[in-house]
């Protein structure tokens, strides 16, 4: 038995559910089907200007995986462009970026839905709570020097954003407690 | 804000039911009015896409968070495009009665 796929992680679904084109008359059944992970695979190179080594830590597979993926999502994009084929994003081996948080009070688990930033549990309203794991979703950019946060854009570099107190350059949660 | 909770039976006194897909029971509870009821689970004795049919209950009633003890693989991922939270909730021997008073708080 072959060893399983990993689960590509991206971070929100397409808003739509793919494109047609214009002035063509389309058979039923024709289509180019692309998956979300190759979709995300170009928002992440090509919309947020990410290179690979960065992109392929936010969707959780190896730099080569992610270029071959990249690299069949570019073809598919290809073959529709030129011959004027519909696409569908749909199917893939992914799963959706989300939070896990631990109650030390009640002991649930529990997830945060898309961008929520929770401060207490759910169930018993507790303040108590840790997060199980980190992923680009929540994170926070900081500043060094007076410890404001910012929230992170995904797809920014938080060296390239200014704190709106000190004026000096932000870091990502990561790098700065190294620093400080 | 509505919320399921997977039961094995139709009263208060009800244990939390362990498998989301395979109880007997949920318990909508909504905090806005105080109020709750119990729906029985068409999945309970089906042979397969339990599951399913119970995500498809859920998102139809308009519920945001389900309190089980275990989730399958396939139901996360559904439950998680459909915008519901999942409360994985720890193998104990509280019942319906005990989690709602919980959520009041």
């Amino acid at each position: 038995m072959p060893r399983p796929k990993r689960n590509r992680t991206i971070l929100s679904p397409p808003i739509c559910k793919g494109f047609v084109p214009i002035g063509n008359t389309l058979k039923s059944d024709s289509g180019i089907d692309l998956s979300l992970e190759e979709f995300e695979s170009i928002r992440l190179c090509d919309y947020d200007h990410l290179n690979h080594a960065e992109a392929c830590q936010l969707m959780n597979v190896s730099r080569p995986t992610f270029a071959r993926i990249y690299e069949s999502a570019r073809q598919k994009v290809a073959t529709a462009f030129a011959e004027g084929l519909p696409i569908h994003f749909i199917g893939g081996k992914y799963s959706m970026s989300e939070n896990w948080w631990k109650c030390n009070q009640c002991g649930s688990m529990f997830s945060s839905l898309a961008g929520e930033y929770l401060t207490k549990c759910v169930v018993c309203s507790s303040t108590n709570i840790s997060s199980i794991h980190n992923n680009a979703a929540n994170d926070e950019c900081i500043c060094q020097s007076c410890g404001a946060k910012l929230k992170h854009r995904h797809g920014q570099q938080c060296r390239q954003l200014y704190c709106p107190d000190c004026k000096q350059p932000m870091f990502n949660r990561r790098n700065a407690r190294m620093a400080l | 804000m509505k919320t399921a909770i997977a039961s094995n039976g139709d009263k208060l006194q009800a244990e939390l039911g362990m498998k989301f897909g395979r109880c007997s029971h949920f318990c909508i509870f909504d905090s806005e009015s105080d109020q709750f009821y119990f729906a029985s689970n068409l999945g309970h004795n089906i042979n397969g896409g339990a599951g399913r049919l119970a995500v498809t209950f859920l998102a139809d009633n308009n519920i945001k968070q389900v309190i089980a003890g275990e989730f399958g693989g396939q139901v996360k991922q559904m439950l998680s495009n459909s915008g519901i939270r999942i409360i994985i909730y720890p193998p104990t021997s509280k019942c319906i009665d005990d989690i709602i008073k919980l959520l009041k708080q």
